[in-house]
Parts: C-alpha cells; sequence; structure tokens
C-alpha cells in the first residue's frame, strides 16, 4: 500500500522539500511565507535557487481560485478541491512531468525577466525561455490550453473537457528543442511505473527498526529525488543536497549517501568516486558541482573517501567488485591523498592544513576563528582513513610495498595527532603561521573519535566521557556541535551549536567502533528520535533559548536556515544509522 | 562612448593579452583621477565585478596618486616619484609589475561571504573569488606584506591590502590568475617579457587586412580590441573564441561573432575556420548550435541566426574556392549540414519557411516584432540559404558534385519560397509561423536579403538598395549597428553594386575615424568595449582594399 508522506494534513509538508524525481530539473514546492505552490527548475545562479517561484500553480473554477488540500506520494501529488482533483507524477523519462485535473482548471501564472519570451509553437505547444533556467514546454494531452503570454502576469490555462471534466497536460523541461517519439502513456500507468522505480530505488538500504519506518521512507524518497544527472557538467548521476537549497552536489555529501547503501555496493562504489571524474591534473576535486557548469575549485570539501572505503570494505558485500574496481579507486584516491599534502603544506610542516573553513564542512567553525591556514584534528582523522584506504586497497591489489608505504603514512599521521596535539582533555588545532597551538569549544576538536580503536583508551575515554556529559556537548537531540558553555554558541548557525547530521554520524560510528556500544546507542537513538520529530533538516536546535547568550531562538526563522529545508545528506545519514541499530538488534536477538 | 582613436583609454577597453581571462581597467569617470582595478572576464552570478582587486602604487607604504600611459602590451604608471611598469607574462594569465625607484604597490580587496585568503607562509599569497577564480601574488624583488583575518561567525576574510614594498629601490611582483589552483611561476626576464608581448602583438596585426591608407591609427586601434577579445579555450569552451566583450553582460563568446571573426582573418585560413568551427565544437546531439558560450555555461536555449553559411561563402570568395584548404573543408562540412538539417527539422513551418521562436534568437533588435508567435523572418531565411548554398559548395570542394547539386537545389528552392511569401512588392515582410498573420517588419531584418545578391531579382536588389541609400543609420533606434553595417555593404557588393558598396564601406571606416571604433561602452560599463566594432573595421578594411576607386 503506498502511503502519503506530505501534505497539507501530514507531519511535514511541500516547505520542507519538494514533490519531484529521480533525474528530474522540474519540481513543485510551497512556498513557506505565501502557503502557494510553485513549479520551478532545479537551475540558477547561486546554491540557493534565486527563482524558486517561478510559476505559480492554481486551481480555478470559472476564473475563481479554488482553495485546496494536498497529499504526496513518492510518485504522485494530489491537490484536493471541493471541485475535483489535480494529480501530478513524472514519466519515465523524468525530464517530463504530467498532470491530470478531474474537475477543476489548473491555472500557471509566471513572469519573464527581460530578454526571456515564451511563444506558441505550430503543434500548439507552449514554450516558455528562460535565461540560465533553459526552456518550459506545455503540452495540453485532453481538454483546452490557452494562453496569455504577454500580459504582466502571463498566463497558461488548462480546463478540463466539458462532458469528461478530464485534462491532461504535459510539462516538459529541455535545453534547446522538445524531441517526443512516442505517444502518452495513461496517466495512472505512468504513475505506478514511477512508484515502482521509486519502490527499486528503496532497494538499496536494509531494514530499519519499526518507530523509523515511516521517516526511512522519507529518508530515501529525500535521496532517490535529489539524484541528477548526467547532464551538462554533471557527468554522472550525483544527489544533490536540495533542489531549492544548496542546490549543488557536493563532493563529502555523495560519501554519506554512499555508505548508507548498504544493499547495493555497485552503486555505492560509483557514488564514492563520481566526483573524481572532476580531479584536475594535480589531484584536486571539487568543492561542489551542478550542471551549468558551477563547479568550484575555489575550496574543497573534507576528504573523507578513505573514510567511505573503509566503512564499504568492513561493512558491504565486495563479491560486486572488481580488481577493476580497487585499481580505480585507489589511483584516484592516491593522487587526491597527494594532493593535501602537496598542495594543502605550501609551509612544509610535513602534514594537510585546512586553507578556508568551507574545506573542513563547518563553515563558521570556532576552530577557525584564529585564522587559516589550520592544522586541524578532523582533518588529520580523515587523512588517516585516506593513507589506509590507499594502503587496504592496494593490499587487495597485491602491491605488499604500495600496501606498506600507505600503512606507514597513516601511521605518521596518527602519531602527529595524539603526539602533538592531544592536550590531555582534547586535540587542538594547530596554526603553522603563529606556530602556535589553538583550543576551542568546537565538536571539530573531539571529532577525532571517529578513529576508534586507532586511538588509544585513555583517549577514546576522555573523548565518550565529554561527549556525553550534558554539561558539555551531550543535548536531548544528540553531541551539540559546539560547547553548551561556550560564548560562541549560536544556535541558528551550521556549526555553532546545531546538532548536524555529518558530525553526529562521525562520533556515533566511532564510539562504537571505539568500544563503547552503550554510549553510541544513546547517542545515535537522541539523534533519531530527534529526526523523527523535526524532519531530516541539516541541523537541529536543542534549546530554545541559546545557553550563554540568552537569545530565544526562533527555529523556523526562514527556508534558508538550517533548521527547515529536509537535506538528503540528513536523509543518508538517517539511513545508515537506522540500518546499524537494527543490525545490533538483530545480532542481539 | 566611442573608443578614442588615438589612446588606448582602460575606460573603455581592457588592458590585457590574447587568450588571457586576466585584465586591468579604469573604472574612474572622465575628468577623475584613474582608479585602476583588476578582475576577470568571467560570469559571476552576483553580478559583474570590475572591481575585484583596486591598485594603487605606493610610496613609503601608502598609496598615491598617478596617471597611466597603455600600450597593447605595456601599461606604464607615471607618478610624481617615478614609473612602475605592468606587463603579461607571454600569453598566460600572470600580470606583471616592475619599479626600480622605490615605488612599491597596493592591492586592495573585499571579498564576499565563503571567498579565500590564505597566506601560504611561503612567500605566496592565494586570494579566491566565488565562480572568477584564484589568484596568486607573490613578490621576486622586495617585500609581500597583508593585513587579511578571517571574521569566523560571518564566513568572511576583512577587507584587505596586500603590500609590495619595495627593497633597495626595486620591486617586482606578479599576480597569477587561474580557475583551479595557482602555482608559484617562473618568470622570463622582464624587458624581455615586454618586448616578446609587443611582438607577438606586431605578428598579429601582419595577420590581419592591411590598413587602408589614413587608417593606420584607428586600424591599430581595432587591432588590439580584436586582440584582447580572443580568449583561449577554458574547459567547456572547447576552442579559443572571440568574446562580445571583456568586462560586462557581454563577455561571453556568440556564434555569430565568430563567424564575423572568421570572415576578418580570411587571410589566415587556420585562425578562420578555427574560430568558424568553434561553436560547431559544441553542436547538441541534436544538431543545436548553441547561441553563446563562455567556459562554464553553453546556451542552448537560444541559438542564433545561422550566419556561418554568410562567412563561409565569404572566406570561400576571397581566398579563392581552390585555394581553400580542403582538410578544413570536410572539417566542416557534416556540421554545418547537420546546421542545416536542425533549421529544417525543428523550425520549418508547413510553408516552408523556417521560424524563429524568440526575438533574442534574432541578430537584431526585432523583440517588438515577436508577439507571442513565431516568426518567419526575411533575414532568417537569407541565412538559411546561404547556409546551403555553402553547404553546397563545401561539397563541390570535396568532390561530391551531387550533394553539391541537391544543396544548391534546396537554396533555390527557399528563395523562391522566400520570393513566394515574403515580398509584398515593395519590401520584405515577415510572417506568424502559423502563416495566417503578417507580421510589421523592422527595417533591418527587411534589408537583409540584399545578400542573397544575384539569387534575387534585379528589381528586388534595386528597391533594397535604395532603401539602404536612403537610410544611413538602418538600425531601429538609430544608432550606428556594426553588423548590419557590414552585411549590407557585402548585400551590395554581392548585388554587384561596386560603387555604392565601397562608399558604404569607406563612410564607416570615416565614422571610425572620426569618433572611433563603435564599442558600446557607455551603455555596458568601463571595460565593456565591444569586439564586434573592430572585426567589421577590418573586414570593410579588407573590402576597400580590393575594390578599386572609380
Amino acid at each position: 500500500m503506498v502511503i502519503d508522506m506530505f501534505g497539507t494534513n501530514q507531519q511535514f509538508n511541500l516547505e520542507r522539500l519538494p514533490f519531484t524525481a529521480a533525474g528530474a530539473f522540474l519540481s513543485i514546492y510551497q512556498d513557506l511565507n505565501d502557503k502557494q505552490l510553485y513549479l520551478n527548475v532545479c537551475r540558477g545562479k547561486s546554491a540557493i535557487l534565486d527563482r524558486p517561484n517561478l510559476i505559480r500553480i492554481a486551481l480555478t473554477q470559472e476564473g475563481a481560485l479554488l482553495p485546496f488540500i494536498y497529499s504526496c506520494t513518492a510518485s504522485r501529488l494530489t491537490l484536493s478541491s471541493a471541485q475535483g482533483m489535480v494529480e501530478f507524477t513524472y514519466e519515465a523519462d523524468p525530464s517530463v512531468m504530467r498532470v491530470r485535473s478531474t474537475g477543476p482548471a489548473l491555472d500557471f501564472q509566471f513572469r519573464f525577466d527581460p530578454s526571456e519570451s515564451g511563444c506558441v509553437l505550430p503543434s500548439g505547444d507552449v514554450e516558455l525561455c528562460f535565461q540560465r533556467i533553459g526552456k518550459i514546454g506545455f503540452s495540453c494531452i485532453s481538454g483546452t490550453m490557452s494562453e496569455n503570454l504577454s500580459d504582466e502576469p502571463c498566463r497558461i490555462q488548462i480546463k478540463p473537457e466539458p462532458e469528461s471534466k478530464v485534462a491532461e497536460l504535459a510539462i516538459m523541461e529541455y535545453d534547446s528543442v522538445c524531441v517526443r517519439n512516442a505517444p502518452y502513456a495513461a496517466f495512472d500507468t505512468v504513475a505506478a511505473e514511477k512508484q515502482a522505480e521509486f519502490d527499486r530505488f528503496c532497494e538499496n538500504y536494509g531494514s530499519v527498526p519499526l518507530p523509523y519506518k515511516a521517516m526511512a521512507e522519507k529518508a530515501m524518497y529525500m535521496v532517490w529525488h535529489s539524484y541528477l544527472g548526467p547532464r551538462g557538467s554533471l557527468y554522472e548521476p550525483l544527489v544533490y543536497m536540495h533542489k531549492l537549497y544548496m542546490n549543488r552536489a557536493f563532493g563529502w555529501q555523495q560519501v554519506f549517501h554512499a555508505i548508507a547503501m548498504k544493499k547495493n555496493t555497485r552503486e555505492a562504489w560509483r557514488l564514492l568516486l563520481a566526483f573524481f571524474d572532476y580531479q584536475n591534473d594535480i589531484g584536486g576535486i571539487p568543492d561542489h558541482v551542478s550542471d551549468l557548469g558551477q563547479v568550484t575549485f575555489l575550496t574543497t570539501k573534507p576528504p573523507i573517501q578513505g573514510y567511505g572505503v573503509v566503512q564499504i570494505l568492513d561493512g558491504f558485500d565486495l563479491s560486486a567488485l572488481t580488481a577493476s574496481d580497487y585499481q580505480c579507486m585507489y589511483d584516484k584516491l592516491s593522487r587526491y591523498v597527494d594532493w593535501w599534502f602537496i598542495y594543502h603544506d605550501h609551509a612544509r610542516t610535513g602534514y594537510p592544513a585546512f586553507y578556508h573553513p568551507d574545506e573542513s564542512g563547518y563553515d563558521e567553525s570556532t576552530a577557525y576563528n584564529r585564522g587559516l591556514p589550520v592544522i586541524s584534528p578532523d582533518l588529520l582523522a580523515y587523512t588517516v582513513f585516506n593513507c589506509e584506504a590507499c594502503a587496504r586497497l592496494a593490499g587487495r591489489l597485491g602491491d605488499g610495498e604500495k600496501e606498506e608505504y600507505w600503512f606507514r603514512r597513516a601511521h605518521y599521521v596518527l602519531d602527529y595527532l595524539i603526539q602533538t596535539l592531544w592536550d590531555g582533555e582534547q586535540f587542538l588545532e594547530y596554526l603553522p603561521r603563529e606556530k602556535t597551538f589553538y583550543k576551542c569549544g568546537s565538536i571539530v576538536q573531539l571529532q577525532p573519535i571517529m578513529l576508534g580503536k586507532r586511538l588509544p583508551e585513555e583517549i577514546r575515554s576522555t573523548l565518550v566521557k565529554r561527549l556525553t556529559d550534558p554539561e558539555e556537548y551531550m543535548t536531548d537531540y544528540g553531541v551539540a556541535s559546539e560547547h553548551l558553555k561556550s560564548d560562541k554558541v549560536v544556535m541558528r548557525a551550521f556549526t555553532r551549536g546545531a546538532v548536524i547530521a555529518p558530525t553526529e554520524l562521525f562520533l556515533i560510528k566511532g564510539m562504537r567502533d571505539a568500544g563503547y556500544e552503550t554510549e553510541a546507542r544513546e547517542l545515535c537513538v537522541r539523534y533519531l528520535n530527534a529526526l523523527l520529530h523535526q524532519g531530516l533538516a541539516l541541523g537541529i536546535h536543542p534549546y530554545r533559548v541559546e545557553p550563554a547568550l540568552g537569545n530565544e531562538i526562533a527555529r523556523e526563522a526562514s527556508a534558508m536556515s538550517v533548521g527547515h529545508p529536509f537535506s538528503s545528506w540528513v536523509g543518508s545519514v538517517f539511513l545508515l544509522l537506522a540500518e546499524d541499530l537494527a543490525l545490533e538488534d538483530s545480532l542481539c536477538d | 562612448m566611442m573608443m578614442p582613436a588615438n589612446a588606448l583609454d582602460l575606460r573603455t577597453v581592457v588592458f590585457s593579452n590574447r587568450y588571457a581571462r586576466l585584465m586591468l581597467l579604469d573604472l574612474s569617470a572622465q575628468g577623475e583621477p584613474p582608479s585602476l582595478c583588476i578582475s576577470v572576464s568571467r560570469d559571476d552570478p552576483t553580478g559583474v565585478r570590475r572591481n575585484l582587486i583596486r591598485f594603487a602604487p605606493t610610496w613609503g607604504g601608502e598609496a598615491i596618486a598617478y596617471q597611466y600611459e597603455a600600450v597593447p602590451g605595456l601599461l606604464t604608471i607615471h607618478t610624481e616619484h617615478g614609473t612602475m611598469e605592468i606587463c603579461f607574462e607571454s600569453e598566460d594569465d600572470v600580470l606583471r609589475f616592475r619599479s626600480t625607484n622605490g615605488l612599491g604597490a597596493a592591492f586592495f580587496i573585499e571579498f564576499f561571504m565563503h571567498e579565500l585568503f590564505v597566506d601560504r607562509l611561503d612567500g605566496s599569497v592565494e586570494v579566491g573569488f566565488t565562480s572568477m577564480g584564484e589568484f596568486l601574488f607573490e613578490v621576486i624583488k622586495g617585500r609581500q606584506s597583508h593585513d587579511n583575518t578571517w571574521i569566523g561567525p560571518k564566513m568572511c576574510a576583512t577587507p584587505t591590502t596586500i603590500l609590495w614594498t619595495p627593497e633597495a629601490g626595486e620591486m617586482e611582483g606578479y599576480l597569477f590568475w587561474n580557475t583551479e589552483y595557482v602555482e608559484k611561476k617562473n618568470l622570463t626576464d622582464f624587458s624581455v617579457c615586454v618586448a616578446e608581448n609587443q611582438q607577438r602583438f606586431a605578428r598579429w596585426l601582419r595577420m590581419l587586412p592591411p590598413p587602408v591608407y589614413g587608417f593606420e591609427d584607428i586600424w591599430r586601434q581595432a587591432g588590439y580590441l580584436v586582440w584582447i577579445s580572443e580568449l583561449r579555450p577554458l574547459w567547456r569552451l572547447k576552442e579559443a573564441a572571440l568574446y562580445m566583450s571583456r568586462c560586462g553582460e557581454d563577455q561571453r563568446a556568440s556564434a555569430w561573432l565568430q563567424s564575423f571573426g572568421a570572415m576578418a582573418f580570411r587571410r589566415d585560413q587556420t585562425l578562420a575556420f578555427d574560430l568558424l568551427f568553434s561553436f560547431f565544437a559544441l553542436q547538441d546531439p541534436s544538431g543545436t548550435v548553441p547561441g553563446t558560450a563562455d567556459d562554464r555555461r553553453i546556451d542552448y536555449a537560444v541559438p542564433k541566426s545561422p550566419v556561418q553559411g554568410l562567412a563561409l561563402l565569404w572566406m570561400m570568395d576571397r581566398i579563392g574556392a581552390e585555394a581553400v584548404d580542403a582538410a578544413q573543408c570536410r572539417r566542416l562540412y557534416a556540421p554545418l549540414c547537420r546546421w542545416v538539417a536542425w533549421w529544417k527539422e525543428y523550425r520549418f513551418g508547413s510553408n516552408g519557411l523556417a521560424y524563429h521562436n524568440h526575438a533574442g534568437e534574432t541578430l537584431f533588435d526585432t523583440a517588438s516584432m515577436f508577439c507571442g508567435v513565431p516568426l518567419q523572418t526575411p533575414d532568417l531565411q537569407t541565412f538559411l540559404i546561404l547556409c546551403m548554398e555553402a553547404c553546397g559548395h563545401l561539397a563541390e570542394r570535396l568532390g561530391d558534385p551531387e550533394a553539391a547539386r541537391l544543396h544548391l537545389a534546396e537554396a533555390d528552392a527557399l528563395t523562391e519560397k522566400l520570393l513566394a511569401l515574403l515580398w509584398d512588392g515593395e519590401g520584405f515582410v515577415s510572417m506568424a509561423a502559423d502563416g495566417r498573420k503578417q507580421i510589421e517588419t523592422a527595417p533591418v531584418p527587411a534589408c537583409i536579403p540584399i545578400l542573397l545578391g544575384k539569387r534575387l531579382p534585379q528589381e528586388i536588389t534595386e528597391k533594397l538598395a535604395e532603401r539602404l541609400e536612403v537610410s544611413r543609420t538602418p538600425f531601429t533606434d538609430g544608432a550606428p549597428c556594426a553588423a548590419a553595417e557590414l552585411l549590407f555593404t557585402i548585400g551590395l557588393l554581392r548585388c554587384g553594386k561596386t560603387a555604392p558598396a565601397r562608399k558604404a564601406a569607406k563612410r564607416w571606416l570615416d565614422r571610425c575615424l572620426r569618433e572611433g571604433i563603435p564599442s558600446g561602452a557607455e551603455e555596458q560599463g568601463p571595460g565593456s568595449a565591444a569586439a564586434l566594432g573592430g572585426i567589421v573595421f577590418f573586414i570593410l578594411s579588407d573590402l576597400l582594399n580590393d575594390l578599386p576607386e572609380e
């Protein structure tokens, strides 16, 4: 049975994520402020969609707006009014959205910017041409279509046949020309096929405990529908963070998506490798990419690909992987690791440094308050995993010399982390410019717990004790990203106190690997329950009032706040943690 | 604003190099002290960032007043304490600075959120801008310092000054720009570098049509404008291409400009054909040739009128059909045929005429003609006929007379349709693509069929020529339009009206001499001089050199 996931009368609605499908640039969402539904295209000048309210969707009856409620499954969005229903789905070709009305007329309202226009093609289809966004075509399958493309606002209206009261429409998104070779299949057939496509995607994941099942489905939907490409400068299918907010594919996020797909090793491996398609001639990879050539090498993202490789080697069925897969990963990953050592260590310290906070993924963390470059404990932890991954890949390929070389490098970095950056309570930042160490309240300085038993027991126990202390970092919803008594806690920010997905994952898995299963489980359950109630948002604000400053936090201040839009990234973290919990439970059983 | 004929005014045209994207421009208004800034010809979603890095010479660590003198290959800064020289290193995006009299340099930078400043602690500093790429700053002689700090909560660097201080009176340093990563550069001797740049420019000028007597200075100005407009391949821009402008809204390559550029460079077949081919390299699987492109964004949604055929015919005519390199013909033939096929497949109405869907697809400002209906315009048919004709000539050159015959028959058929459906007895008109309505046609597209030359009946060419003679400035709003002037002059020539063609070409050159190459910078802002003016200047110079005076 297909159950509604989002809607007017559901726990979560389309203000937090769009109705869309894997591979589709078209999506429909509800504006947080005016509560209207809008059709848009996942393309724009910047990472936050600059024209999300591209085309307003309304239902009408004899010219008057009809109120409606809506609900959606993975494959069908249904708008219900007193005069009937309007439904949306996607064809197997995700560039085509199908619409069916059984009663109301449909009104699409929009405005053109200068140099944009629309026209009625000789076929009768209406073509709208937007700058940067591309073209949107409206093709009336049944009913009547009328348009006004010169007034402000412009309109396209679809009216049902008078007798059948049915109208059907195809909305297409394309770059230059729309080529349609096949007749339109029946709406319900198309919707059923789309549902089946989603159901097949869900087979990539393992089972989750019952209380998390409904949210797991939403998480899978979030990940599935965030896939885009190949198209333009997206060389392969990648997972966008969100099709409206941060509408880009980010490098390190593909790793989270990969390691959550426990039932599909090939897809996991492909996702791990996908960003290396952009690897430049000195081994670097970009921070994020889009189909419009918005490939950013200004910074990169945390190098956790090695961490991902280790997770897959340790926890996946490897029978689907071949020597060629290992070789390909080794070649690319080793170049990337070398890039960090060479091109992020101009000061010749021997260890890679962050040159920009964005490279840590924790953009406004207090770890970088003293400037850059900075040798940071989280980066060194990632580097240990990277070197270890290269070693293990070399081992699988039978190259003992390289295996030993890379294990040596892993130990070299680990030794520095333990011997030099550990001060007895936490790890420190090292500032090569001043040749000083820097201590702060950022979770970054405790995150090396992710190294598990690679760390000595006294370090592990100190870290776990502090992470689980409600006077320090532990909240009802998970571990905060900044020490709770820090005067720099700003809950509205991403990494200055909010509970955030990537950190929770590293800490939970790290504590488990460190032998602290009970603490790991406790943290996991707190975080999963928080997501259950607050949705798959990037950051959860664990308090109404900022502990240090006393400011009240507006939880959903805007659609841009870290606590509001769902994120595919968080979806994968949710799935991964829930799957691990289920596995743990089954082992206990 | 017209570019003054005898000066390299960096308020209008940038100081740069062939193939480079790095540039210096002057943001001051007329009468104000200069305000030089360093920027990059790259699209930025936050807007055109001309003032990416402000520059000033310094004395004792303080910015001082200056004037500048710019010639191709060298920019000299004059102050009361001496001079500083600035040049590009080879054809790279490396800008070099040198002073020998105690002058230093200061670079002022304001950052947006998430942008980058890092002192690499190896003597170099890396500066990065969202969408614009990265810079490396390093001094070779002297000292480099800066006052940068990071504001954590704002995820932003403070406004920063990078200071270059001389040692023993000498200072030499450079900026290197790249999209992905920046590393230290090994540089040639500064003086040698300047000399080589100037030699490169001189070699470039020799590739152009020679100047018409009396127009040498303006010819050099045009040469510089076009020289800096050719940018090297970068990522999605697979071939070197002419940008419409180095700065402003038009800092992109357009398909039609490559065609006109090919016409200007017909003396260098390699360069000409490379330009003509540059947009075919971006042709998508459906056959669409994009209208505009830069290194990141390729616009397939608004393909431009197919002027490639006109350019090819012009080149073959002036080079001599048999002298055209067969390999180049082979390279162009298939993509040009696909381009023609695209129009036939996707943009032909049931009446056998082609249509534009959107106003942006046309070469001229004809937006008012489009009222939500696709339009069959006389200029579009003209350009397509010429493409078909060009396919025929290419086929002939490649030794396939049967294919040549078919292409030429196609051209003939479309010419007949044009005359039957879009000639109303007095002039050419446009029609809605459904064939039901004639649309009032702007003057420019209405006269473009003169390019068909002797394909048209004489009475029609006479009427068109008369209309052109009467109208001194054919562009709809009265401003000169370089492209229109070019096309009409060529059209007159193709009709056998040599004297009027000569007169039109001379009129254009005289106007450039009087007022400078039309740049469009006044409308588009500093540094946005359009390459088109220079290109048209060269094509018409070429034509004038070949047409005897009566």
